[in-house]
């Protein structure tokens, strides 16, 4: 299955607020432009985070503000004429994504919420790998087959995300239209990636 | 300008009544009652055109941005890919609780493009012949499985739903295991909460308080061992388990009346403050969203605590836990909760205080 045009920004949004909240993006000072407000509004995605925890309401007020600032700083922007207008709409649809990521993956759970995207890392696939094959003797063989194929897969992602030929793989899959994506949301992730990751360089 | 409507973290859209397994400890309203009665809930559902208008009033009149789809089964309705086609339109992210038995390959990948983001399905228990007892249903446990194999393989997310019964809390650690290598997103422990078809089942299945603290002692094992989620959203008395001793798992109590309400719109455009209660608080065809939710309507229902809880200094939080088990099984929401009233001579003293 291939991405679709609306999971590209999800994407995009939910890496960068990742490494945002892994503290991989440095702050770089105060800076009071619509650019730095936006940045801000971004670095302040690790705040949001410790606000969901355990506490409900004060996570959804901490992200219904952030989001309104966000919007206000890009409003900014596109009557300054810096972005067009529909571009502005996905960088925004971008961090209602991010800033519900870092909420959701931090609010208590309740039974009928979307959990959090808790993706697991090469040492989980491998643990469950064993457990699967430990399993796997009561159970359909063509079932615990398409497990193993599918951990097998996932391993082999991790793999190749580490080596050296990680970008020109995404590169040549976009190229080749496996990933989809408007004009408008590989702008607004260019914006985005000129906005938080070319100043950590 | 603040946006006046109600802000809904999700809303529980019951999109069928008919089921194809027969769950002992299924809570549906509108299943008889113990002595197998049948119970005046509205039967029935809106066709397509009906459910999709339904829906979009649901959706104009509130904000809202999660429903989960529910029932009944809800794959057995026809018409879902018309339902999830307007949900991805309105950019409402969507969960499916399903039992898994229709969840076969080319339909995880339909429903999935559809923008399904999350599948809740059972896993009651790592032994066949357990999972398909208590749904009361051969072929359950193997339907399940290769559901959620589908789902992983097709890079979708699901969670895990186990049902703690007296019949599977021994399972419960080699239960997380197969939820964990089947590549599940966490596990829901929810104690069994009588209701529905599960009221004729109430002392078969009803753990004691003292089971489900070995089965809680269990899982906070095994959610550090896997550094696996595992969330109790059925409410847990602190007076009868102290949760505090469990630390990697996630407690919840009623949420009735609050953002996080879990609001249940039925098939026919009933509007109930949550899906285990029969309360019925009008239909979402003849009023406003904001109307039926109103304080004053609601509450009777979030206001009821039973008198044994006045003096906890946990009352309003607690509420005595599941106060639609109360009225469903005895008919007053202000009664004792089974999983309480079953288990409060050894309830903590430490409480006293207000």
């Amino acid at each position: 299955m291939t991405l679709t045009r609306r999971d590209f920004i999800r994407s995009v949004s939910i890496a960068i607020a990742s490494l945002v909240m892994a503290g991989c993006i440095s702050s770089g000072g105060q800076d009071d432009s619509p650019q730095g407000r936006l940045r801000s509004c971004w670095l302040r995605l690790d705040w949001l985070a410790r606000q969901a925890r355990g506490d409900y309401e004060r996570g959804e007020q901490a992200r219904d503000e952030l989001v309104a600032e966000h919007r206000a700083a890009l409003d900014d922007l596109v009557a300054a004429g810096e972005v067009d207008a529909a571009v502005a709409d996905q960088v925004q649809v971008a961090f209602d994504e991010a800033a519900f990521h870092a909420w959701r993956s931090n609010a208590p759970m309740t039974c009928y919420m979307a959990l959090p995207v808790e993706y697991g890392g090469r040492d989980d696939l491998l643990q469950q790998a064993e457990l699967l094959r430990k399993a796997a003797s009561g159970l359909d063989p063509a079932v615990v087959e398409e497990v193993q194929a599918a951990i097998a897969r996932d391993i082999a992602l991790f793999e190749a995300a580490a080596g050296p030929e990680a970008g020109a793989k995404l590169i040549e899959q976009f190229e080749t239209g496996e990933i989809k994506a408007s004009p408008e949301a590989v702008e607004a992730a260019r914006i985005l990636v000129d906005l938080l990751l070319r100043r950590t360089e | 300008m603040t946006d006046p409507r109600p802000r809904l973290q999700t809303l529980i859209f019951e999109v069928i009544q008919q089921c194809n397994h027969a769950c002992l400890h299924c809570y549906n309203v509108w299943h008889p009652d113990a002595k197998r009665r049948p119970v005046a809930y509205p039967h029935g559902e809106l066709n397509t055109a009906g459910t999709l208008a339904l829906l979009t009033k649901a959706l104009d009149e509130t904000r809202c941005r999660h429903v989960t789809l529910t029932g009944g089964e809800p794959l057995l309705r026809q018409d879902l890919p018309q339902i999830l086609d307007l949900l991805h339109e309105r950019d409402v992210t969507t969960t499916i609780i399903s039992n898994g038995r229709l969840l076969d390959e080319p339909t995880v990948v339909d429903l999935l493009d559809r923008g399904v983001g999350l599948f809740e399905l059972p896993l009651l228990s790592h032994r066949r012949e357990v999972h398909d007892r208590l749904s009361d249903s051969p072929g359950a446990f193997d339907a399940v499985l290769a559901a959620m194999a589908h789902i992983r393989y097709h890079r979708g997310q699901f969670v895990a739903v186990f049902v703690a019964t007296r019949l599977n809390l021994p399972d419960l650690y080699d239960t997380i295991k197969l939820a964990f290598a089947f590549g599940s997103r966490g596990l829901m422990l929810n104690r069994f909460n009588p209701g529905g078809r599960g009221r004729a089942h109430l002392a078969e299945l009803l753990p004691t308080a003292d089971q489900m603290r070995q089965a809680l002692a269990v899982a906070d094992a095994a959610a550090a061992e896997f550094n696996f989620s595992i969330s109790c959203s059925i409410p847990i008395q602190p007076c009868l388990v102290d949760t505090s001793a469990y630390p990697h798992l996630s407690f919840g109590f009623c949420a009735a009346g609050t953002d996080r309400a879990y609001y249940t719109l039925d098939a026919l455009g009933n509007l109930r403050p949550c899906n285990h209660t029969p309360t019925i608080l009008g239909n979402l065809l003849e009023e406003p969203f904001s109307d039926l939710i109103a304080s004053e309507r609601m509450a009777p229902f979030v206001e009821a605590v039973p008198r044994f809880c006045d003096p906890c200094a946990l009352r309003d939080t607690c509420q005595g836990g599941c106060k639609a088990a109360a009225q469903v099984c005895y008919g007053s929401l202000t009664a004792e909760e089974p999983f309480l009233h079953r288990n409060r001579v050894h309830a903590r003293p430490l409480l006293e205080s207000r």
